[in-house]
């Protein structure tokens, strides 16, 4: 047996030679690498779907959007709610106030003439105060009384009596009421601007009605809560407003056209008398800052607001006004492309003088203006051009394509798919951290959505599909990876029939796009 | 007793090189280890020791290892995309198996034979589509707008097997055999479900995963945030609590002196239940990665673009989204049929012809062999056999007997032109052994 042994092992040593070879190379299956590669590779590389809706609600700060209800869109622009009260008007009340006022007569009727022609019939008191004094030449206690015929309250004229025992041997005796009355809730009645007074003094001794050396009232603090009269020529002023635009801030070209602009005014009045407006300042300022004041014969002639009648005391009249294309040079205006309107407007009282209307007001009386810019999304634009710069950050999509070769080019691929009726035409640009542009997707305009196609009427009647290609060399590749940090954006925007073709956004209009890219590699 | 150390060293040294269906060793005269495929073929002496034997087996449908893996000038390898996928089918199949048989003992008392035996075997049976290297090597870009098959099949087993064989001699023409097999299952890793298709979209390359896939491990696979991963180290376990059953029934028939005919299955109604670290992972789902999702009204905003978040999405592994659960389960071994004549021709000289198949998972394999042996000196018999293997024509085979007094070392081989450069061959396989014949 043991002769046989060599033999044996040189047969399992040969065998083993033989196989050691591919001992070797399995050892090295763990650095594993890949060769004779030729392949293409296609992986997205980002998409975005978006309704028309979203993008107008967050487009611009400023905007509230409105849909109507067949889901077209509308931009609104809201200027500051400004209004004025009747603390002005209310001051002719003012013009008693504190003032002695000797009465000649025991009945004497005093002037009442309101400033700015105000012709007051008469006024429910608010608030007021009542003094009189008095001298006396007789020679006993004497009582004094005060009556304002003109002054009623629940039916009851206005009266006071004060007795007096003030003579002491020698005259004239001074007397009267130096705590004022309170008038609050009288009407005072104020026929052919007078007042009517009336005083008395009964010589208690003698036991007769006689005359006094001298008297005099004093009104204060006198207010009201209601008038009623003419009420003259009076401004409302209010403050000065600009509505900012920024749906175009980022506009540098091309024409825009609005179909159905507007700017309103929206107007709440409880005042009880004829205001018109004043407008002084209405202009469209466009994204150039050139300014366009608004023609309209409505600026020079005015709007008349509505107002309550006698019997709607407290009520609140609406005046809704636009400025459109009916009325104004607005559209045209507004082809310039707005950023702001500026705007300062006042309400003139009874603009016509006409006495015969005899208005009111109350101490809550209010008027109130609210000027609004309605931009509905329909019209039509050509070679709108925007520019926008996107900051990104590396393009790390983490497949690492190296590991089975060399890049040897790279080709974008961008589709849409979209019924908005809008073409768009895309330049992209890439920069460096600097804002140097390093290269390019896009180096001259390219469509890369084309509008949906639409009917007579500016509707979406079916979407589009659209695709683009773009192919970049390893190099170029490679330096846009590992470089751009900036997107520089030029988007031109255009309505079918290059603009010419006015079509309308409504909410569920919307569009994906999405961006793949086919790389290939070679090793 | 230098010698028999080294060769009983470089025996087992030979396992860790490679991986039969063992068309040869069916043909290897007066030799207990042919019982490994028909339990009726039996020794001519009565007591006989099987020392350890080794068999391998390797296949692939679509290319050798040199061609796939060439080296490079850094002294490493290069995985070959080209030649690789040159030689793809549609489906291909890479199968190893490694079979260590420790002991084996047979003895004979009158017409009973006792045939008692202890192995290890590893079964690996891989098939994948061509689109699974095609997507790697060519890309994905020819396959716009289809959908394409990635989803491969895996099933490997690792268990000891025990046989406990007893013979019967009818008379002298007929020999009935029966071989029940207790199995312990070492690890598994089986595909239940396998469907598992990729997607890319014309519009801009959405790329759409769905799946109904199931695997099923214990361990070899395991599945973790960076997903699958191969742990062979949990194949290093003994006896355990995942156990089985087969059964080998084999006839021997000799209707004329020098006519011999063989007919056995072995391995039937083999399963093994796998309970210990038994994992159930399982995905059905469709995921879409779109690209980074990106808000445009915020990019209008004022908001950066930011691509980072690509790198996750684009994983595969995420975008199969598996979910694992523990779970037992049971899985079925390939069973193999022989069925084969020998006509002793002259006293040196025999002719054999073999038919082979073998079934798994409801597909059959065929192999179909014809050779001869020859008895060339008292110590050394040899065969050559040429076998048409699983529609493959170039197999010529070779097993060889030498006999050095109680010692019997044998090897066989159904491919002689690759045995020995088997990372040059995708269709190879050997057997290498010692017998005590007392």
């Amino acid at each position: 047996m043991k002769r046989y042994l060599p033999v044996i092992y040189l047969i399992i040593i040969t065998i083993q030679l033989l196989l050691l070879s591919s001992c070797q190379k399995l050892d090295k299956l763990d650095d594993l690498s890949a060769t004779d590669v030729d392949a293409e590779y296609a992986i997205p590389l980002f998409s975005t779907d978006f309704k028309m809706g979203e993008i107008l609600e967050n487009f611009d700060e400023n905007s509230s959007v409105f849909f109507d209800e067949n889901g077209s869109a509308i931009l609104r622009y809201q200027g500051d709610f400004t209004s004025s009260g009747s603390r002005d008007i209310f001051d002719v009340l003012s013009v008693v106030n504190n003032i002695p006022i000797p009465l000649m007569d025991t009945v004497s009727a005093l002037p009442f003439v309101a400033p700015n022609g105000v012709m007051l019939d008469y006024a429910i008191l608010k608030t007021g105060g009542f003094r009189y004094v008095f001298s006396s030449e007789h020679e006993e206690p004497i009582t004094v009384s005060v009556s304002i015929p003109s002054m009623t309250k629940n039916g009851e004229i206005f009266s006071h009596t004060l007795g007096t025992t003030a003579y002491s041997g020698t005259i004239p005796v001074a007397g009267g009421l130096l705590s004022p009355l309170d008038l609050s809730g009288y009407t005072l009645d104020i026929p052919q601007d007078s007042i009517y007074v009336e005083f008395s003094a009964f010589r208690e001794n003698s036991g007769f009605a006689d005359t006094l050396a001298g008297f005099a009232v004093i009104f204060n603090d006198v207010t009201a809560s209601f008038i009623q009269g003419y009420l003259g020529n009076q401004v409302f002023e209010f403050d000065r407003d600009t509505i900012e635009i920024d749906f175009f801030e980022n506009w540098t070209e091309g024409t825009l056209r609005f179909e159905d602009p507007t700017i309103n005014f929206m107007v709440d009045n409880s005042f009880g008398f004829p205001v018109r407006s004043s407008i002084n300042v209405l202009d469209i300022i466009s994204v150039n800052d050139r300014i366009f004041p608004l023609s309209s014969p409505f600026i020079a002639n005015g709007i008349d607001f509505a107002y309550p009648q006698p019997d709607e005391v407290g009520c609140v009249k609406q005046t809704f006004f636009s400025f459109d294309n009916e009325n104004s040079n607005l559209v045209e205006l507004l082809s310039a492309v707005p950023k702001a309107v500026d705007y300062d407007i006042d309400g003139l009282t009874n603009p016509d003088g006409n006495t015969a209307i005899r208005g009111f007001m109350t101490d809550s009386s209010l008027l109130s203006v609210q000027v609004e810019v309605v931009l509905p999304v329909f019209g039509a634009v050509s070679n709108y051009n925007v520019f926008d710069t996107i900051k990104i950050d590396r393009f790390d999509f983490d497949v690492d394509f190296e590991q089975y070769g060399a890049i040897n080019y790279a080709e974008f691929k961008l589709y849409s798919e979209s019924d908005i009726p809008l073409d768009i035409d895309l330049q992209l640009l890439f920069a460096d951290q600097n804002e140097q542009v390093i290269d390019s997707l896009f180096t001259d305009l390219t469509p890369i959505v084309k509008a949906a196609e639409v009917n007579s009427e500016g509707n979406t009647i079916a979407p589009t599909i659209h695709t683009v290609l773009s192919r970049v060399t390893e190099g170029r590749f490679e330096r846009i990876r590992e470089e751009a940090r900036f997107l520089f954006l030029r988007v031109r925007f255009a309505t079918p029939e290059d603009g010419m073709r006015s079509v309308r956004v409504t909410a569920d209009q919307g569009a994906k796009i999405g961006m793949g890219v086919k790389v290939g590699v070679i090793k | 007793m230098k010698y028999t150390t080294v060769i009983i060293f470089s025996l087992f040294c030979l396992l860790s090189v490679s991986a039969q269906d063992e068309l040869s060793l069916h043909f290897l005269p007066d030799n207990i280890t042919t019982s490994r495929t028909n339990p009726a073929m039996l020794p001519e002496k009565n007591m006989v020791a099987g020392l350890p034997n080794i068999g391998f087996n390797l296949y692939h449908s679509s290319g050798n290892f040199n061609d796939i893996f060439v080296e490079n000038e850094n002294g490493g390898l290069d995985l070959n995309f080209g030649k690789w996928i040159s030689q793809l089918s549609e489906t291909n199949q890479l199968n190893i198996n490694l079979e260590a048989e420790t002991i084996r003992f047979f003895m004979r008392r009158g017409k009973f034979g006792l045939n008692i035996n202890h192995e290890m075997r590893f079964q690996s049976f891989f098939e994948y589509p061509d689109t699974y290297v095609k997507l790697v090597g060519e890309g994905n870009a020819q396959y716009i707008g289809q959908q394409v098959n990635i989803g491969p099949d895996i099933q490997q087993n690792a268990f000891h097997a025990i046989g406990v064989g007893l013979s019967y001699e009818w008379n002298d023409k007929m020999v009935l055999a029966v071989r029940p097999k207790i199995l312990f299952g070492i690890g598994n890793a089986s595909t239940i479900r396998k469907k598992a298709t990729i997607s890319t979209a014309e519009a801009y390359y959405q790329t759409t995963v769905s799946t109904d896939y199931q695997l099923n491990s214990t361990g070899i696979v395991n599945y973790n945030n960076e997903g699958f991963d191969f742990n062979f180290e949990s194949l290093d376990r003994g006896f355990s609590s995942n156990t089985g059953f087969s059964l080998d029934f084999g006839v021997q028939l000799k209707p004329i002196e020098k006519l011999a005919i063989n007919i056995s299955i072995v391995d039937a109604f083999a399963k093994i239940n796998w309970k210990k670290n038994a994992r159930i992972y399982e995905s059905k789902t469709t995921n879409t990665f779109d690209g980074v999702n990106i808000d445009f009204s915020k990019i209008l905003q004022g908001d950066s673009l930011n691509f980072s978040n690509a790198a996750d999405t684009i994983n595969f592994d995420n975008l199969f989204d598996f979910t694992a659960r523990d779970a037992s389960y049971s899985t079925e071994l390939p069973s193999r049929v022989y069925f084969s004549a020998a006509f002793q021709l002259t006293d040196r000289f025999s002719l054999h012809g073999l038919f082979y198949n073998e079934r798994f998972r409801d597909q059959n394999r065929q192999a179909y062999s014809l050779g001869v042996q020859a008895q060339l000196h008292k110590i050394f018999n040899i065969g050559l056999n040429y076998a048409y293997r699983f529609d493959e024509a170039t197999n010529v085979g070779l097993n060889t007997t030498f006999r050095f007094g109680p010692l019997q070392l044998f090897a066989a081989t159904d491919n002689i032109i690759h045995a020995f450069q088997p990372l040059e061959a995708d269709n190879v396989n050997g057997r290498i052994g010692l017998n005590l014949i007392f």
